[in-house]
Order: structure tokens, then sequence, then C-alpha cells
């Protein structure tokens, strides 16, 4: 599994009808109605619960070094930053990197512990991009979610390398990878199932 | 690497398809053009047509432009085209016409598979069915 230096990726779980989260997503509930608990225990089930077997996969989600996240992926808080909110992922997230996060309501840079950083983008995409490529030098960035986020950046052909992680339901609603996307040229890379989980890499042509 | 088990001949409604990674199995008009460069595990096919007794499909294969042809041909067998319009579907030597209930369609495709699977052809039969389990 080799990766070339600065490779823009993307990370997803999604259910075998293409969707990372389920509808009526909520704080209670991040995932909505996910097949689990709103925590999104089924579709990461392969990391959790089997995380030996699927080792080589889990270590890779985490390998970039810089990260870009929507807002939604960051939390639940809308709007102004009304309320003091640093994530899902406690106080040493699992980044050890910069995290994008974009959003249209600016906030200072909030340092972790453990190398962590986020860094809030108000002026797009692409800004983001180019802030995250910079931070990387020439490693990768990846473009860690939620679906929404990575449509977009699929939509604007800036992403080399897509890395999905199928899991075995289906969810029939929710946020859906691909939606709004043009059809894309795919080269298969490497395709590996497990017990619980097919793991496929696809470059993206031109 | 964990392969799943071979598929055998189990009296079973099996729905099986090769599709977009965004879930599509025909694009606009119906083109199939993509499943020409896609590969398989090797005997996967072989079986498949093992397996498989009879076969299900849907209309819109049936008047499509390149027809029914399970496995280019290497399969033979009955074959049904569910409608709910059977008065103006053309008749064709190798294909049942049904007009029915899925249900019934799927009890009929069984019984004419002797024993072996039904496949089923059809995203909108297959995704009735899932809503009937």
């Amino acid at each position: 599994m080799t990766v070339r230096a600065g490779t823009v990726t993307c990370e997803l779980s999604v259910s075998a009808d293409g969707y990372s989260a389920g509808p009526n997503q909520t704080e209670d509930r991040p995932f909505g109605d996910d097949g689990g608990n709103g925590w999104g225990d089924k579709l990461h089930a392969w990391m959790a619960e089997s995380s030996a077997e699927n080792s080589a996969e889990v270590e890779q989600t985490t390998a970039a070094k810089a990260f870009i996240i929507g807002r939604n992926m960051f939390g639940p808080v809308r709007g102004d930053w009304d309320r003091q909110w640093n994530g899902w992922w406690g106080d040493n997230p699992p980044f050890h990197g910069p995290v994008f996060v974009l959003t249209h309501h600016a906030r200072d840079p909030q340092p972790m512990d453990g190398g962590t950083t986020y860094h809030f983008v108000t002026d797009g995409i692409e800004a983001a991009l180019a802030r995250a490529r910079e931070a990387a030098e020439n490693g990768d960035v990846s473009i860690h979610g939620g679906a929404t986020t990575i449509n977009q950046y699929l939509a604007a052909g800036a992403i080399n390398e897509l890395r999905l992680h199928i899991v075995p339901l289906t969810l029939g609603a929710g946020t859906r990878l691909f939606e709004g996307v043009p059809p894309l040229k795919l080269e298969q890379l490497t395709s590996r199932a497990t017990n619980s989980v097919t793991h496929v890499t696809y470059r993206v042509l031109p | 690497m964990h392969d799943p088990e071979p598929q055998v001949a189990a009296g079973k409604v099996h729905w099986a398809f090769m599709m977009s990674l965004d879930g599509f199995v025909a694009g606009p008009g119906h083109s199939m053009d993509f499943m020409q460069r896609a590969t398989t595990r090797e005997g996967l096919l072989q079986e498949y047509i093992e397996a498989t007794g009879a076969i299900l499909a849907g209309r819109d294969s049936y008047d499509s432009r390149t027809g029914i042809h399970p496995y280019d041909g290497a399969w033979k067998g009955p074959i049904f085209v569910l409608t709910h319009h059977p008065e103006d579907a053309r008749q064709g030597e190798d294909f049942t016409i049904l007009s029915c209930p899925v249900e019934e369609a799927v009890h009929i495709g069984l019984e004419a598979a002797q024993g072996k699977n039904l496949q089923v052809h059809s995203p909108t039969i297959g995704r009735q069915l899932l809503q009937r389990v």
C-alpha cells in the first residue's frame, strides 16, 4: 500500500448503499438512524471490534499529515461559536496534526493535546485545501468527512484517492457519498475483504 | 483474505448485480458499457451459471436495446419477465411473460429452478422483494 507524497485522499466508512450517516442526526445520535446506537457503532465496528484483522486500514485512517473536516463532522454546534465545542474526540484527538474545519463562522485556532490543532477556515474548500497542503508539506492531506464535505471536494476534482470501507448493512436514507457528484472514472488500486468489511482504494482519474 | 463462500445451488432467491460504486446497475438509456472493463473473481461466473436454475427479470431489460442475455449465452434455462402490461409485451421464444404479484413470480421461478437458485435480474423487483422480507 504505497502512497505518493502529497496525495489528497479521503476516508469513509459507508453502508452497502453508500450512506456514511443515517437521517435524524442529533447531538445525542451524531450518526442519526445508523442501524446501531447512533454513534456509528455498526459503521465502524471494523475499527473497534475487529481492529486486529483490519489493523493496516485502521492505522491508515490517521496517517495523513493534515486533515480537512466539515463543520457537521466537527460537532453539532451551529451558527456562531456560542458554546465551547472542541470536537467529538476528547482532549487528545487521534489526528496528531493540523485539522482544518470548514465553517462560515470564524474562530481562533484551538490547540489540543497530542499535536492536534483545529484551524477554522471560513473562505471555502479551496482555501482550506491550500492551507492543508502547505501544512502537510509533502505529506498526504485527508479529506476526512463527512460525506457532504467529501462530495464537495470530489465535485471540484480535488481528490486523488478514494478509500472506502464498505460495511454489510444498508441505511436507505441519510448522508450519501457521491450525492451531486458528476460521474467519475476510477482505477481500482486495492480491494481487501475481511469478515466485517470490504476495504477498497480507488485512484480518481482525470 | 476473506473470500465469500462459493455460490451453490440451494433453492434460494439470489439477487446478484454488477454495479457502479454509487449503486447504479445501468446508466441512462439502460447503458451497461461500464461492465466491459470489469473483472470478477476467478470462477465466480461459472459458480453462478451452475447454481442458477431460473431467472426472473424485469420489463426494462426485456425491452432494452441489448435485451436479456444472461452470462452472454453461457447459461440456459427458463427466464421469466415480470410486467404490469403483458398485453403489449412482445413474445420471445425463451421467455415467459408473467403479470402477477412479485411473491407469486418468485414462487413460479423457484419451482422452475428445480432446487437450484432463482436469480433476480432486476433492481426494482429486488427492491420490492427486500421490502417484503
